[in-house]
């Protein structure tokens, strides 16, 4: 009960840093806190008398690894984007 | 001025946001438990004693092994963008931060395989040790001791491609006996302790890499 | 146990304020990787071991070091504003 309110305020939290922010680093840190929201809500819809559903445990490791590869590519572009970005202002 | 007021909209929104799906997801009703109870039937067939890696390398092992593919394709994506980013990193090379390094990197490499072992009965698994196997890597890589040699880039790459390998060709040898990715009971085990060994080393080399090309020196 | 619960979702809500709406980014990625760690007590509670084990070494641990290593890259570069 608790854990579900948790998890949605962070969602939300994420959702509006997502939003707000106008550095892409500052919107890959509120998005990795939005999935944390949603990782939260759905083990904790699916946990009953105390033990984790095994099944949502196997999906949400899957989805742990996926976003740090997704949020290790963002950052590598976020790199490029600020590199070319001081090229093109060089050249003008 | 017009900012603010896109702020204050934006909060009251989101706040509303907040109420209504705290309601509908404290009212839910927990799912039926049939897929619960068919995995505890299934648990035997397996051939490992605990649920998150019987589920993960045998009843969904497609999921894993297409997560694999993700996970070295971004790698292959951040080695496209390599050139873009290179400069030269710190670098902490003395007495203290050596002797650390030697005495830290043999308990963490330890560690990562006795998780490694143990996620057959307990928790634990592949995809945790080769974090830590990479988080050692990663300290190993920062320090730079003088005992630290970097493998060809060959090598490297066999090395980040055979998880992925070796995970498709027991896929294609169990095609012999059933469907893809399907085990029989008496080799199941073994063929969930060595796909775990393989996709630690190799996830523990692409989690790295994702660190280390980053912070490449530049050559001269 | 309600008030070890209440105190760590009181903490993480906390580090999550915190992340949003600072204006530092360097103190943003320092709290975002505490974050990471209370979420693994979180999980801890929940009785997911599995993922508290990865979310320690992953969400921590890696993404708060290539974090760390690319505000110090912006930093160097004189574009942390990108």
């Amino acid at each position: 009960m608790l854990f579900i309110i948790t998890g949605v305020a962070l969602f939300v939290l994420g959702l509006l840093g997502v939003i707000v922010h106008k550095e892409f680093l500052r919107k890959l840190i509120s998005l990795n806190v939005f999935t944390s929201g949603i990782f939260l809500i759905f083990v904790s819809t699916t946990t009953r008398e105390d033990i984790a559903d095994p099944i949502v445990i196997a999906l949400v490791l899957t989805g742990l690894v996926v976003t740090l590869g997704a949020s290790a590519f963002a950052m590598m572009l976020i790199r490029a984007y600020a590199k070319e970005s001081i090229k093109e202002s060089d050249n003008v | 001025m017009r900012n603010k007021t896109f702020h204050s909209l934006l909060y009251f929104l989101a706040f509303w946001l907040f109420v209504g799906l705290s309601f509908i997801l404290t009212n839910i009703n927990t799912l039926d438990s049939s897929m619960h109870t068919k995995l505890f039937e299934a648990m035997p067939h397996s051939g490992v004693t605990h649920e998150v890696t019987a589920v993960l390398l045998n009843f969904r092992a497609l999921d894993t092994l297409l997560e694999v593919g993700v996970i070295l394709l971004s790698l292959i994506a951040i080695h496209a963008l390599e050139p873009n980013f290179r400069y030269t990193p710190l670098s902490f090379e003395n007495t203290i931060t050596n002797t650390f390094v030697a005495i830290l990197f043999p308990l963490i490499a330890l560690y990562a395989f006795y998780i490694l072992y143990s996620g057959s009965y307990q928790s634990g698994g592949a995809f945790s040790a080769s974090a830590l196997l990479a988080g050692g890597i990663i300290i190993l890589r920062l320090v730079k001791p003088r005992s630290f040699f970097v493998p060809k880039e060959l090598i490297l790459r066999f090395l980040y491609v055979s998880g992925l390998f070796y995970f498709v060709c027991v896929g294609m040898i169990s095609l012999f006996f059933g469907s893809f990715l399907e085990y029989r009971d008496y080799i199941a085990s073994f063929y969930i302790i060595s796909i775990e060994s393989v996709l630690m080393l190799s996830l523990g080399a692409i989690l790295s890499a994702y660190f280390i090309n980053a912070v490449q020196r530049v050559k001269p | 146990m309600l008030l070890i619960d209440t105190l760590l979702l009181v903490l993480l809500l906390w580090l999550g304020f915190k992340i949003t709406f600072t204006k530092d980014h360097f103190n943003a990625i320092i709290h975002f990787i505490v974050f990471g760690m209370i979420l693994a007590l979180a999980w801890v509670r929940l009785g997911a071991f599995d993922l508290a084990l990865a979310e320690i070494a992953l969400g921590a641990g890696i993404t708060g070091a290539l974090l760390l290593d690319t505000i110090t890259f912006l930093k160097k570069i004189g574009r942390e504003d990108a």
